[in-house]
């Protein structure tokens, strides 16, 4: 909301630069978030928070300025508002007591509707209001001033001279100020004359009622609607106004009569009006409601050392009704408090006035308690060091993403979660898999000459997991790309992380999945369970993605290996023998696995053979067509015993042997 | 043999003290070390042995090897070298270094990881909890009514009629209090989403990190003292704060809470070269709002079974969006999520 220092300064009596004004308001709750000054005023821009509609007019921050200052609050005097005209009527009936408590109705006659005076004009231009006539611009006037929204019909086009607050019938329709035909339904309040709805209730008056320079007689509305009435209406409608954002947040019941006559001296003041009949109908007291205060219960919440006398001195600046400065301070909030309902509410304003920044500061008794990551937490931060140190960089995608980023992943599946209200339909849908917004992420870089890189993300991916149930995993997704990178490199990074993890008992099984390519993709089994998927990208995918480029990835759901990670250690001892190191080469049929030719060579040497690893995979001109040239680092090795060149030697010539009766290789 | 080992070892560390050049130590490595040199002669004569001392001597004939190749090594670290032959191997040091590869966790895990440490540090456990939350754990439970204004801060996306994505973590503050009694010291860090248009500063997505301590006699000045730590540990020192009376629906007395600018130190101008400039990071305020706490609202603790005359409690919760793009001078909140390495390579 818009004030500015001139106006403030009506009511209450500082004298205060608006930059000390604004910093104390600030530091008391009522945030300036920005502060224009000009030769003549200044403007401050106030943040109201959506607990105190008594702010949300000139005269409540006012009253705010008074409270910390302890200077008077100059509260408008209206003063002599006699009857003079008489032969005018109307009649009000509130149908709907609970919606509208309070209704009050005036009528101003012979009024000469009219540019405003300049004083008028400026101040409702200086906060960013179009003036509009002098009776317009009274009510908004007093709608700023007050808090308290207004409204002026002419009275001669209401039909049977009839105030009725009812809610609306089904079907109605009205067309209202701003040109707009709105549907009305019976869940809202409407104003109407004897024939049809006038106003929405708090909201905006129709057009044909509307004041124009024609008016002769206004009847001019202050009344007191229920604020989720309001707010409801205002959001069915898809229409919010001045009035309906005050009415939504509560407006002060008891103040409805005294902002009405304001506004009734005004235009007497200012449109030449003569005053008529007023009719007040409704409630016209709010519900007492006294609270008790503990000062020793303030000072235990607030850590402070207050006095009852200090504490009543700061409640009664705030126009509260305070009893005897004693330990318990019996606090009645005035009817424009209703937010005041409870002991913590006062102990707040106690510590608003006072300063948030006279508290001390102090270490809470609670701290002595160990801090604690769960164990999920810890591996995963574990897995992210692994990863980082095998040179890929982390990223974040979004987890709603295109429903058309799925279908081409190959992964729009029944169990999609999608969402109601969506801002676009980029991100209608709750991710399943972590692919495509690493493949949306490789492609932005690659389209920026980024040709080495290798990115991955641990995350959630969601679906639904019953009838309005669902589930949230944590996926791993590496991807690749770049001259080195291969189906191998992508493998290793993967044998990397679950062989620092503890996870024994992985294995890659050649499966075809839909988006890799047949033959260079697998599923990875951890165990007897599909942990996930791992190989090249089929380039009719990625071109589903506008990348034309090489991509290599794996996606492990993590959330299924988590039960399998086992990061405790345990020390063997150090080898007591140095092993025996023995190369072998071969040429094998193309189709020979290498986990065949392992698995034959440790059964044919014996358990002195500890390793058998793959060291080269070479093709070329000495190679046949259809086979492959393989070379083999074989170590030998007891842990109890030194081994003799004889038994090397021996287990040695099996395991070639082997090689050559089961798979026809040829030993080079 | 095992004293032909010995008297091997002394003859050559004995020669090896002696060496003045680089030239001398390598024509004594060949000596001993070479393919056709003293150690390996040694290993030869090992099959002459009796078979139950070959561990022994083999062992002996091990650490022989070691020690030479090691005395070698170190006293090559003390030769002075000059002349022709040291400058014909000398390299160009300001050739490039090799790096090994080393990848790097993404800015907003790094500040989350940061926050995380300081609350660790100072007992906190981390929480987690689900993001498809329910309107109960996202509104009700938190003090939220239906139909208030206040909602209007929150608006969230829906996916059915009663389950949302959580618009804040305070849910998991309401989780955990379901499950655990009182005393306890919780932050609970995570996604969270709100319907909001993207531009620089907004994000449909972002992160958050709430935080939570229940204990009998908790007080607003407890409150400050640790968020007084936290802002200290993670923005330096010379960071000043401050407290801004402000309006939460899950807690009171709120706060807001400001940190001295980090780029005009809180003098909300810059130094320039024609006196002073409006510093554009805190736009002249001298203050950055980054933080906002309270004490738990009682409601809060009635809704979880505590007795909210017997518990009391604070809470404050933080953008980490905001804090990393303090902490790094970032101005746009999309860069996070874009994921151009040129922008995630620089942390
Ligand atoms: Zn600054």
């Amino acid at each position: 909301m818009k004030i500015s220092y001139s106006w403030l300064l009506e009511y209450v009596d500082v004298k205060n630069s608006a930059r000390q004004i604004a910093q104390w308001l600030t530091m008391t709750g009522l945030e300036v978030t920005s502060l224009r000054e000009s030769e003549k005023d200044a403007i401050l821009e106030i943040e109201v928070t959506t607990n105190r509609p008594d702010w949300l007019s000139v005269l409540g921050i006012a009253r705010e300025v008074s409270a910390i200052t302890g200077k008077r609050l100059k509260v408008p005097v209206v003063g002599n508002l006699t009857q003079t005209v008489r032969d005018k009527q109307i009649k009000v009936e509130i149908n709907d007591k609970l919606l509208c408590p309070r209704y009050t109705a005036r009528i101003i006659d012979s009024v000469h509707v009219e540019p405003s005076p300049p004083w008028l004009s400026q101040r409702l231009q200086d906060i960013g209001v179009r003036p509009v006539n002098n009776i317009v611009d009274i009510t908004n006037f007093c709608l700023f001033e007050l808090g308290q929204p207004l409204h002026a019909f002419d009275y001669d086009k209401l039909a049977g001279q009839k105030i009725i607050v009812r809610r609306a019938k089904k079907g109605e329709t009205i067309m209202t100020i701003d040109g707009v035909k709105r549907e009305l339904d019976s869940d809202m309040l409407v104003i109407a004359d004897e024939k049809k709805p006038v106003a929405v209730a708090g909201v905006m008056g129709s057009l044909d009622t509307e004041v124009s320079l024609s008016t002769k007689t206004i009847l001019l509305e202050s009344a007191y609607f229920d604020p989720i009435s309001v707010r409801r209406t205002q959001r069915k409608i898809a229409l919010s106004s001045d009035s309906s954002y005050r009415f939504e947040r509560g407006v002060d019941l008891e103040g409805v009569l005294f902002a009405s006559n304001r506004a009734a001296k005004l235009a007497m003041d200012f449109a030449k009006g003569k005053i008529g009949l007023l009719k007040d109908v409704g409630t016209k007291v709010a519900k007492p409601n006294t609270i008790k205060l503990s000062i020793r219960k303030t000072n235990e919440i607030l850590g402070t050392g207050l006095s009852p006398v200090a504490a009543k001195k700061i409640l009664t600046g705030l126009g509260l009704k305070v009893g005897a400065a004693q330990e318990e301070l019996f606090v009645s909030p005035p009817s424009f408090r209703r937010d005041l309902k409870r002991e913590e509410d006062l102990i707040e304003e106690v510590a608003r006035i006072y300063g948030y920044d006279k508290i001390p500061t102090t270490i809470p008794k609670t701290i002595g308690h160990l801090g604690l990551k769960e164990p999920k937490r810890r591996v995963q931060e574990y897995a992210r060091e692994i990863l980082t140190g095998q040179g890929l960089d982390e990223v974040i995608t979004y987890s709603l993403v295109d429903k058309k980023d799925l279908e081409n992943a190959g992964l729009l599946k029944n169990d999609t979660v999608f969402i109601k209200n969506p801002l676009s339909s980029q991100q209608e849908a709750m991710r399943t898999s972590l692919i495509p917004g690493l493949l949306n992420a490789a492609r932005f870089n690659i389209n920026r000459k980024i040709e080495d890189f290798g990115i991955f993300e641990l995350s959630s991916v969601y679906s639904k997991a019953g009838e309005n149930e669902y589930r949230e995993e944590t996926n791993l997704c590496v991807l690749r790309h770049g001259p080195t990178a291969n189906f191998f490199e992508i493998k290793g990074i993967v044998e990397v992380l679950f062989e620092r993890l503890g996870i024994s008992g992985f294995d890659f099984v050649n499966t075809p999945e839909n988006i890799f390519y047949n033959g260079r993709s697998a599923k990875v089994m951890a165990g007897a369970l599909e942990a996930g998927v791992i190989g090249e990208v089929k380039k009719q995918a990625l071109e589903k993605f506008d990348i034309k480029k090489e991509i290599f990835l794996c996606e492990i759901k993590f959330e299924r290996i988590f039960s399998a990670i086992n990061t405790d250690r345990r020390f063997s001892g150090l080898p007591k023998f140095i092993p025996a190191k023995r190369d072998i080469s071969l040429v094998v049929e193309k189709q020979v696995s290498v986990r065949e030719l392992e698995t034959a060579m440790k059964e044919a040497a014996g358990e002195i053979l500890k390793n058998a690893v793959l060291a080269d995979e070479y093709y070329g001109q000495q190679i046949p067509k259809g086979k492959r040239g393989l070379t083999f680092s074989l170590e030998y090795c007891l842990s109890d015993k030194q081994l003799t060149d004889e038994e090397i030697e021996q287990a040695h010539s099996r395991a070639k042997k082997a090689l050559v009766e089961k798979f026809g290789a040829i030993i080079r | 043999m095992e004293e032909k080992i010995k008297s091997a070892q002394e003859q050559a560390l004995s020669e090896i003290s002696q060496a003045k050049t680089s030239d001398d130590i390598e024509l004594l490595r060949v000596k001993y070390l070479g393919r056709k040199g003293l150690v390996n002669a040694l290993f030869g004569e090992l099959s002459s042995v009796p078979a139950q001392d070959k561990p022994k001597v083999g062992n002996l004939l091990n650490r022989l090897k070691i020690a030479v190749s090691s005395a070698l090594d170190s006293a090559k670290g003390k030769t002075i070298d000059a002349g022709p032959a040291a400058a014909a191997d000398s390299i160009d040091v300001t050739m490039p270094g090799r790096k090994r590869s080393l990848g790097r966790l993404h800015p907003l895990t790094q500040t989350l990881d940061n926050i995380n440490e300081i609350f660790l540090n100072l007992g906190f456990k981390i929480a987690e909890g689900p993001e498809i939350e329910t309107i109960y754990y996202n509104f009700e439970a938190l003090n939220i009514p239906l139909d208030h204004p206040s909602r209007d801060a929150f608006d969230t996306f829906y996916i059915d009629d009663n389950s949302l994505l959580r618009s804040q973590t305070s849910t998991v503050q309401i989780r955990v209090m379901e499950k655990v009694k009182p005393p306890l010291a919780i932050i609970s860090p995570g996604r969270v989403f709100r319907p909001d248009a993207t531009d620089a500063s907004h994000s449909f997505m972002f992160h958050q990190v709430e935080g939570l301590m229940v204990d009998k006699d908790i007080k607003f000045s407890d409150l400050k003292g640790i968020l007084e730590i936290f802002v200290k540990r993670m923005f330096g020192e010379d960071t000043r704060m401050r407290f801004r009376p402000h309006f939460f629906p899950f807690t009171e007395p709120s706060a807001e809470v400001d940190i001295s600018c980090i780029i005009c130190k809180g003098k909300g101008e810059t130094a320039s070269a024609g006196g002073g400039k409006r510093c554009s990071v805190c736009g002249g305020k001298g203050w950055l709002e980054i933080l906002g706490a309270g004490m738990v609202h009682p409601n809060v603790f009635s809704a979880v079974g505590y007795d909210p005359k017997k518990w009391r409690g604070f809470a404050f919760g933080m953008g980490v969006e905001r804090i990393a793009m303090l902490k790094y001078g970032i101005d746009d909140i999309r860069l996070f999520f874009e994921n151009d390495l040129r922008f995630l390579r620089q942390f």
